[in-house]
């Protein structure tokens, strides 16, 4: 029988971790489907209970999400026009009951290339904190997620907050997803931009897209080319196919590459017009 | 020719439709007290997981169980070799069909576990019983099965080519049955005549019903004799079938039936795993239970629909049907089940030339074998596929022919003067207005206000598109059944019912008429269905239930006032025509003498009047009827949103409307899956299902459905039956696919598309679109 | 719980299941559906897929729907738990049953508890919701019978009957 432990402190959380093979349970939403019709064999670290890892504050130049912050919790929380793609991704993250227990740290751990919540916080820049024994670093979310279901966490290791750093301007972001349904769908294309702006211009641009290769990708050619443009409603014109370079879909049993790929560009572009139309 | 016998009844049409009925099931059901197989327990009872091959087509060379047996809690563990040994038979299919050159329908048995060759993924191989659920599944990992891995065929059109891999020796070329219909010389010389032919091939994709309630079953065995908790349609017909697999009289057998979490024909015929814990259950002893996880579900219940249709539609000049060539290929799947063949051998010919009149028909149809899962019924169970290739057909005749689709449709639509009406494959169609619920649905759907509509759609970038089908329904499929009632000396009125209530209301339905015929509270009368003890029939299958399970309740209603008169007059020495009958008593005609029905059991041997009916209506029935649907498409990206459908529909008289209103929504709703949403996906070349779970075979959620506006016409009740019904479980379905398709298709009309197959995903439109 | 509590063994947990506290012994890695069914006999709770893609397990912990198939019972303890079975009043259905009685909001019934659960929160925390919120608060939860419409009517029915008693 599997070994069960819910510490209410982090730094009791870490010693369980120091002992290896043990499994990172938060809300639990992609567990359990992953061990179907199985019973459960790994130690679980259930970090629910751990205090002052939920919820959302304010810091000077950023702002940090606690690993236990539930979807419903990121909703609900009065945040600005930056989390707009964050807010909108959160409202398809699976069902109502889904939100109410899924975590965005989770949803980053598990590192699905159709994980919801990965291209808004690409787009935002996000940091992942992670703590051990040894202490705690800040890692790019970039280089977080190395994979199909891959991070750089190490054994021992485990994933504390989110941070968005604050921006220099004034800031908005939408998100845009295709699957066959919205809710408890596998998606086929998720679009996440983030538009920095002074005096009518874009200043700074972070456009990220999932579902479209192993691991979510910034479209960083796009977004220099963004820089210094108009904003308005027709923005996304800006955009050309070549940009998507750094994306590489592949042909499954949801969607083709084909579609994938023209798809991506068309809710890109949707995504910068409406970005660009808000005034 | 002659007409079938008129059994219409007006008086008897009134039963149940004068007032609303609540649901006599909700209190339970609302409450979390519904009683459905999984929340059954026995004492001491064992658990049971069932081992299923991970390939389409496999050897198993062989099976090492020694470290499964020997696991903590293990009880047993089974292969096919077993089975046999102990004497357990297969699960036999109706000896209906077969092949073209007369031989009978050839298919592997339905052994209830793969007898040396694995024919499907999903298909079980072994059983395991433990004390535990857990138990049982740390034992299945432990068992080592030596697969030899064979080649396999997923495609039926591909089944039939020479060097295809074979599933079974007894059918050559993967035929399995075929069946001709009609006149190929006739339609050989009209087709000469024709002044424009149409043609067109397309599939009616594979389909998974997915009831929420997984399949569960418990079994026991006392006394010699076996009680089997499950979900079916069938009590009476998993019994009988128990019985065949097991060598033993139908008697030795009890099956009782609770609550069943949606049906969809599905939960029809017995399945491998009830008589699996069956067999359990009488080896170890003791109760044994089994249950489907969702992917069991998605992997070995029987799946819908695959079949691949070639048509050719000739026209005369004005647009006027002459004949209908067809050849259709349906994929049985490996193992076939009681349903796999009637399907499309059988129920889909009865609908084929709709509501039209189709002077002569050729028709061919074959059945291949496939290593997929077997096919067998789902809601409409060959009258979609039927409906939908009949009414594109038109459709596409109407833009080939630069004729309006409604007008092409009027020109050939049998007219009310030409009933009862035969087709030309021999079916009779009693009574019908089919210009009328053309004529309604349009006007309920403002068909004629769509241009509008499409404008302003335009000036938002999308693309609006309206759909029309006219269809027809066949109802009242083994039209016998018989009811008995049991009056207690309390005055309780018990109904014994054959028929199996899955989720439509059946309860509530039957005791608006029993109380009504009886003139007695609803709170009086106790509905028994689900027990082949107490109750026997052909189950709930084919929309069957209300047309002639609720006739046969009003007949043996009737039959106790008959008796009771009878048993009143003894009672009052009186004669038993001065007996009149009212609310619940006899009554000597004119006087104040009178007695109840509970006091009259009362004085009975036994204290109870016991009364039998049976009722066989005269022919099958014709629900029909339209749908308009209206749909949006975002051309950038393909994405379709349903903006609402509107049915306008002949189902005879109405019993409960509340009732009839969700039959046709919930119908609708899987019509719409078909169209838009729904497709089960093996791997052509590894047989592997790729849409195993709810995440990739796409149920319909709540997000994506549209206002549904039902509408009925009541004013032509069936005439073969007492109660006038004619049935509602299917019409929607029916209806729905084509209506939807046609309002992609319209969307699309810029883009000059002739066809898309179905499931209308995003991609498939933005194709069309991006060119 | 505090620290760090490990369970090799069943472990004996107190739930508070429709304002009634129970002690409970269970498996740790046992989810709250299987404890529900199992160790309380409340099989209202209904299994649909044990993946968290049909709803039709859902229950109320602490006010807020979730899919008791993706919980650990032993992560429940001192907190509120709502199922079904908790919803009538004695003998007389809560407005929301009432509602779906009324409006066939109800067909097989199997999906009805984890709407009827995830619906009341709805209603809770928002008397008046339109129709897209009532949409997108039930999108977790399958219906194959229905096609959702006389749900959505027996939700909005039910919600005015709610403030109607609220007045």
């Amino acid at each position: 029988m599997p070994a069960y432990a819910r510490p209410a402190r982090l730094e009791d959380a870490l010693q369980v971790l120091k002992r290896g093979n043990t499994t990172i349970l938060a809300g639990g939403t992609d567990y359990y489907p992953a061990h179907a019709d199985k019973p459960l064999r790994e130690d679980i670290l259930d970090i629910s209970a751990i205090r002052g890892l939920r919820g959302i504050s304010d810091g000077r130049d950023h702002w940090r999400i606690g690993a236990t912050t539930t979807w419903t919790d990121l909703i609900e929380a009065k945040l600005p026009p930056l989390f707009d793609a964050l807010r909108l991704a959160a409202r398809e993250v699976g069902g109502v009951q889904i939100q109410n227990r899924g975590t965005v740290a989770g949803n980053l751990c598990n590192a699905s290339p159709a994980a919801d919540g990965i291209p808004p916080l690409l787009a935002l820049d996000a940091q992942v904190e992670i703590a051990s024994d040894a202490g705690s670093r800040l890692i790019a979310l970039e280089q977080f997620v190395v994979g199909n279901r891959r991070t750089v966490l190490g054994s021992g290791e485990l994933a504390t907050a989110v941070i968005v750093p604050k921006p220099k301007c004034n800031a908005r972001s939408h998100f845009l997803k295709l699957g066959t349904r919205k809710y408890l769908v596998i998606s086929i294309v998720m679009v996440a931009a983030t538009i920095e702006h002074a005096g009518g211009k874009v200043r700074a641009a972070r456009i990220a897209v999932g579902a479209c290769s192993p691991v979510a990708r910034r479209l960083k050619k796009l977004e220099a080319a963004l820089v210094g443009e108009q904003l308005d409603a027709a923005l996304g014109a800006k955009a050309l196919a070549s940009h998507l370079q750094p994306l590489s879909p592949i042909d499954d049993v949801r969607a083709s590459r084909g579609y994938r790929t023209e798809a991506a560009l068309a809710l890109v572009r949707r995504t910068l017009d409406q970005l660009g139309a808000i005034t | 020719m002659s007409a079938p016998a008129v059994q219409f009844d007006p008086s008897s049409a009134r039963f149940g439709s004068s007032r609303t009925q609540k649901r006599l099931e909700d209190d339970r059901l609302l409450a979390g007290n519904g009683l459905y197989s999984d929340d059954r327990n026995l004492p001491n009872q064992a658990w049971m997981v069932v081992v299923r091959s991970p390939y389409a087509h496999a050897r198993t060379a062989s099976v090492n169980a020694d470290a499964a047996r020997t696991a903590t809690g293990v009880l047993a563990v089974w292969t096919s070799g077993d089975l046999s040994a102990d004497g357990v038979g297969h699960i036999p299919i109706p000896p209906l069909f077969k092949r073209a050159d007369g031989s009978p329908m050839a298919a592997p048995l339905r052994t209830l576990l793969a007898d040396g060759t694995a024919l499907y993924v999903g298909h079980p191989v072994a059983a395991i019983v433990a004390q535990t659920q857990v138990q049982a599944q740390d034992a299945a990992e432990l068992l080592e099965i030596d697969y030899e891995e064979l080649p396999c065929v997923i495609d039926p059109r591909k089944a039939i080519l020479p060097g295809a891999p074979q599933v079974s020796a007894q059918a050559a070329g993967n035929i399995s049955a075929e069946q001709r219909y009609g006149d190929a010389a006739a339609v050989t010389a009209a087709f000469a005549q024709a002044a424009h032919v149409t043609r067109l091939e397309l599939h009616n994709q594979r389909l998974i019903a997915t009831a929420l309630e997984p399949r569960c079953a418990l079994a026991q065995f006392e006394a010699g004799r076996w009680t089997l908790y499950t979900q079916t349609q069938q009590p009476t017909g998993t019994r009988d079938a128990l019985a065949a697999v097991f060598n033993t009289p139908p008697q030795q057998f009890r099956v009782v039936v609770g609550d069943i979490g949606g049906g969809f024909g599905m939960k029809t015929g017995l399945y491998p795993e009830d008589a699996l814990a069956c067999y359990a259950a009488r080896k170890l002893g003791r109760p044994v239970k089994w249950r489907a996880d969702r992917s069991e579900e998605f992997l070995a219940t029987h799946m819908g629909r695959d079949q691949h249709f070639k048509a050719e539609l000739a026209l005369d000049p004005k647009g006027r049907i002459l004949a209908l060539r067809m050849e259709g290929l349906a994929n049985f799947g490996s193992v076939p089940v009681g349903s796999s063949a009637i399907i499309p051998l059988v129920l889909g010919p009865k609908v084929q030339t709709t509501v039209y009149h189709v002077p002569v028909i050729d028709y061919r149809v074959r059945g291949a074998l496939t290593h997929t899962m077997a096919t067998g019924a789902y809601r409409g169970a060959g009258r979609p596929e039927g409906n939908y290739l009949m009414e594109r057909l038109i459709e596409k005749a109407a833009h080939e022919m630069k004729i309006d689709s409604v007008e092409l449709r009027r020109r050939n639509l049998i007219q009310p003067g030409q009933f009862p009406y035969r087709t030309h494959l021999g079916e009779t169609y009693d009574a019908g207005e089919f210009e009328r619920m053309l004529d309604g649905a349009l006007a309920a759907a403002d068909w004629n206000g769509f241009a509008a509509r499409r404008e302003e759609a335009k000036r938002r970038g999308k693309l609006r598109g309206r759909g029309l089908a006219v269809y027809i329904e066949w109802t009242g499929a083994l039209p016998t059944e018989t009811v008995d009632i049991r009056v207690d000396a309390d005055g309780t009125v018990t109904v014994f019912s054959g028929t199996q209530a899955m989720g439509q209301g059946l309860e509530t339905s039957y005791v608006q008429l029993i109380t009504e015929v009886l003139q007695i509270p609803a709170g009086k009368v106790k509905i028994v269905q689900g027990d082949t003890d107490q109750a026997n029939g052909t189950g709930s299958v084919g929309s069957r239930s209300a047309f002639v399970g609720g006739s046969a309740i009003v007949a043996a209603g009737r039959e106790t006032i008959a008796r009771g008169t009878e048993l009143a007059a003894q009672a009052l020495e009186s004669a038993a025509t001065d007996i009149e009958y009212l609310n619940g008593r006899f009554r000597i005609a004119g006087t104040d003498r009178s007695i109840g029905l509970a006091e009259l059991a009362a004085r009975q041997a036994g204290r109870q009047i016991r009364v039998t009916a049976t009722e066989t209506p005269s022919s099958p029935s014709w629900p029909n009827g339209a749908q308009v649907c209206e749909l949006e498409i975002d051309p950038e990206t393909g994405e379709i949103e349903l903006v609402n459908v509107t049915s306008f529909d002949d189902i005879g008289r109405i019993i409960n409307h509340m009732i009839v209103e969700g039959q046709i929504h919930g119908g609708i709703a899987q019509g719409v899956g078909q169209a838009l949403y729904e497709q089960a996906i093996y791997d052509a070349e590894s047989g592997q299902l790729l849409t195993g779970s709810l995440m990739d075979y796409c149920v319909p959620r709540a997000d994506q459905f549209p206002q549904m506006a039902t509408h009925f016409d009541e004013s032509v009740p069936c005439r073969t039956n007492l109660l006038g019904v004619k049935g509602c479980g299917e019409i929607g379905t029916i209806g729905a696919v084509p209506a939807v398709v046609h309002a992609v298709l319209d969307a699309l009309s810029p883009y000059g598309v002739a066809h898309i197959e179905m499931p209308i995903t995003a991609e498939k439109v933005w194709r069309i679109v991006a060119g | 719980m505090n620290a760090v509590v490990e369970a090799r063994r069943n472990v004996r947990v107190t739930l508070r299941v429709n304002g009634e506290q129970t002690e409970v012994l269970f498996a740790p890695y046992k989810t709250l559906l299987e404890v529900l069914r199992e160790e309380m006999n409340l099989t209202g709770t209904k299994h649909g897929c044990e993946l968290g893609e049909c709803g039709a397990c859902a229950v109320l912990l602490d006010g807020v729907p979730v899919l008791s198939c993706l919980v650990l019972a032993i992560e429940c303890e001192g907190r509120s738990i709502e199922t079904v079975e908790g919803l009538a009043r004695g003998s007389e259905l809560h407005p929301l049953q009432a509602a779906f009685a009324d409006l066939g909001g109800t067909q097989c019934g199997y999906c009805t508890p984890g709407i009827l659960m995830t619906a009341k929160a709805l209603l809770d925390k928002e008397p008046d919701p339109g129709r897209e919120r009532i949409r997108e608060a039930i999108s977790g939860n399958l219906c194959r019978c229905t096609g959702y419409l006389q749900i959505y009517e027996s939700i909005e029915e039910g919600a005015r009957r709610m403030r109607e008693e609220a007045k």
